[in-house]
């Protein structure tokens, strides 16, 4: 009885040779008030202990959150700073202007000449792209020969950095001498201009973030597909589903999750999209073609602050697209909710 | 130079009389602060000459001999009148490489092409309107490849017969040895429209971040000094911004195979001697320019009319200040 005083934790309570205890004393869970007699008397490692189970998790996910604070949330911080003072690219920090950046930048010309060029290009990158992905990923979740290593090549242009996939198309999207104005030209179809053309230099910077894109959101996808049970697909077949049945109403339902996962990533990357159009540009005195036919939003803020050196004009422009972003990103979520909703009913 | 110049504050202050006479006077004109504070030292100067194939000339009647061409190329209105002679007989081929590079070797003899002396954006003056007026319409004239300078299309252009001449400051002729491999028939005329005219070279300065600016700035006199500028030259072709390499053997001996063995450091010399205009840059200077090539684009590629282009140029402008 004397050990048992001295050493009063709940394991000793229940296991204890020496208390010789009729059956109903080794219950699990103390009585209350013996719980709370005994926490008073913890023993220093005791409550370091408890400490550590309650906030070691934290600590252990701290590093994200740490390192986010530092290269995310400081940034934008810092950058909302920025963006009500005229701020110089060389010279620093000048007057207080309050929001006055914000109504140059929304009074420019060529900030909805951008944000134009930011959606269109991000439609026709986006869309393709998950279509694609999820018809590839489709035919690469069957019994194929080899298939290791068609899996693995789709995602051989996500290897290749954008900045020589832009130098590689460029090539083919010359509007003189490039590869494909010139194959046009031998079956007598007028060439296409390419740079100037404010639709055609969109194609053509869309086709490059699919060429590059479209491989690693089929292997997402593929993943996705290949967690779909077996046994769905026996009884479909059973039913008399084809193939193409099978895809649209087993696999596709199955997968929206991860859709979505791509969807709302492919939405912020479509957004901030700028070394495709940036390297698109003939020569890098331009800035999205003679006429802003294909700048987008992130190379406005290139252009304030890199050429007119006007870090506060950047910086607000910054903000603003950020604040798109959020506004895209929360309708994503409410109508994917509202999808998730309409899945589960079903 | 002219932006770092208006941030004269960042940079150390080279100023040292000793180096008093050391640079052609436009270069340290442009490296000196209204202050009278030198922020920059000079390496190399941008002299130009002209570039031009002597096959398509023959191919078009015209004299091929260096001191023939440079004949025909006293005024720019001789230049253009001699393209327009040069497009009527070899169709297919331009007259200058792009309108972009044109513009810009005549804007390098224009005093006031943006902006008053006192740093006031002017940019509706005599001079530009000059310049403009006589590049857009060459274009329909055919004159132009109507490409932008330095884009993909602009290097092919070199190996199929694009064009038949360029403003080529001295660095330049590298880039056309490069994009031109292996196209025999380049040469380099003793001559430019207009009279003389500087194009780029570089400047070196010492940020105050330096932990070292004394080290800095002597490390930046001796590198920029007449003798090893000379020596830059005969490796690399960046031609001298100081007096006395003009005259050094190592720069005057240089000639080019490439360029029909033409004497490029003797022509360079003659050419950075004729140079009389500096062009007054202010602190949006390099801004303005830019948004005048896009405009002379916009009419190259065809998406604008001149004065279309030229309003959004004056609406570009007025964004600046």
């Amino acid at each position: 009885m004397t050990h048992r005083t001295q050493a009063p934790s709940g394991d000793d309570l229940a296991s204890s040779p020496l208390a010789g205890p009729p059956p109903v004393r080794v219950e699990p869970s103390p009585p209350p008030a013996s719980r709370h007699h005994r926490r008073g008397r913890l023993t220093r490692r005791q409550r370091l202990s408890a400490w550590d189970v309650k906030l070691s998790p934290y600590l252990y996910i701290s590093p994200f959150f740490v390192l986010f604070a530092v290269v995310g949330l400081f940034p934008l911080a810092y950058t909302a700073y920025v963006s009500v003072f005229d701020w110089s690219l060389l010279g620093g920090k000048g007057d207080f202007v309050g929001l006055q950046n914000f109504e140059d930048v929304l009074g420019n010309p060529y900030f909805l000449k951008s944000l134009v060029n930011t959606i269109s290009i991000f439609l026709l990158s986006s869309i393709p792209q998950v279509v694609i992905a999820v018809s590839l990923a489709g035919l690469l979740d069957t019994h194929l020969r080899g298939r290791t290593l068609w899996r693995m090549s789709i995602l051989l242009p996500f290897v290749v950095s954008p900045v020589v996939v832009a130098i590689i198309f460029g090539n083919l999207f010359g509007d003189t001498y490039g590869l494909i104005n010139q194959a046009l030209g031998y079956v007598g179809i007028e060439p296409i201009q390419w740079h100037t053309n404010r639709f055609a230099s969109h194609l053509a910077i869309a086709s490059m973030v699919n060429w590059r894109w479209t491989g690693y959101n089929a292997l997402i996808f593929l993943a996705a597909m290949q967690a779909v049970p077996r046994d769905l697909y026996e009884s479909a077949s059973l039913d008399g589903a084809g193939r193409v049945r099978q895809f649209l109403n087993i696999t596709i339902p199955m997968i929206r999750p991860t859709m979505i996962f791509v969807i709302i990533t492919s939405t912020i990357g479509g957004l901030q999209i700028f070394a495709e159009p940036r390297l698109f540009d003939t020569t890098l005195a331009q800035n999205g073609g003679s006429d802003r036919q294909f700048g987008t939003l992130t190379m406005l803020i290139y252009d304030f602050g890199w050429h007119l050196r006007d870090l506060g004009r950047a910086s607000a422009t910054a903000w603003l697209l950020f604040l798109l972003i959020v506004v895209i990103a929360l309708v994503n979520f409410l109508v994917s909710r509202r999808l998730n909703a309409l899945g589960g009913r079903r | 130079m002219p932006a770092i110049l208006a941030e004269s504050d960042a940079f150390v202050d080279l100023t040292d009389p000793s180096l008093d006479g050391r640079w052609l006077d436009f270069k340290a004109a442009a490296a000196t602060n209204s202050d009278g504070q030198m922020i920059g030292y000079g390496t190399d100067a941008g002299p130009e000459g002209i570039c031009y194939r002597s096959d398509l000339f023959e191919k078009a009647g015209l004299p091929t001999a260096r001191e023939d061409v440079a004949a025909l190329m006293g005024s720019w209105d001789d230049y253009f009148a001699t393209g327009r002679e040069f497009v009527a007989a070899v169709p297919g081929s331009a007259w200058y490489d792009s309108s972009g590079g044109t513009a810009q070797a005549m804007l390098n003899q224009v005093a006031n092409p943006f902006e008053t002396d006192d740093g006031t954006i002017d940019v509706e003056n005599a001079g530009l309107a000059e310049v403009w007026d006589a590049v857009t319409g060459n274009v329909a004239d055919g004159l132009s490849t109507t490409l932008p300078q330095w884009s993909e299309d602009w290097v092919a252009s070199f190996q199929n017969d694009g064009f038949a001449t360029m403003a080529c400051p001295g660095w330049m002729l590298g880039v056309v040895e490069g994009n031109a491999e292996g196209v025999a028939g380049w040469d380099f005329a003793d001559a430019f429209p207009g009279g003389g005219g500087n194009w780029g070279g570089s400047f070196l300065t010492v940020p105050q971040q330096s932990d070292h600016p004394e080290e800095a700035k002597e490390f930046a006199a001796w590198i920029t000094a007449p003798e090893q500028q000379a020596k830059a030259f005969a490796a690399i072709g960046a031609f001298p911004s100081q007096v006395d390499a003009l005259e050094a053997p190592e720069v005057l001996e240089v000639s080019n195979a490439f360029f029909n063995d033409a004497p490029v450091g003797e022509i360079l010399s003659h050419r950075a001697a004729a140079i009389t205009v500096q062009p007054f840059k202010g602190p949006r200077y390099s801004d303005i320019l830019q948004a005048f090539q896009a405009a002379i684009l916009r009419v190259d590629d065809g998406s604008n009319s001149p004065d279309e282009s030229w309003k959004t140029f004056l609406s570009d402008v007025s964004q600046l200040s």
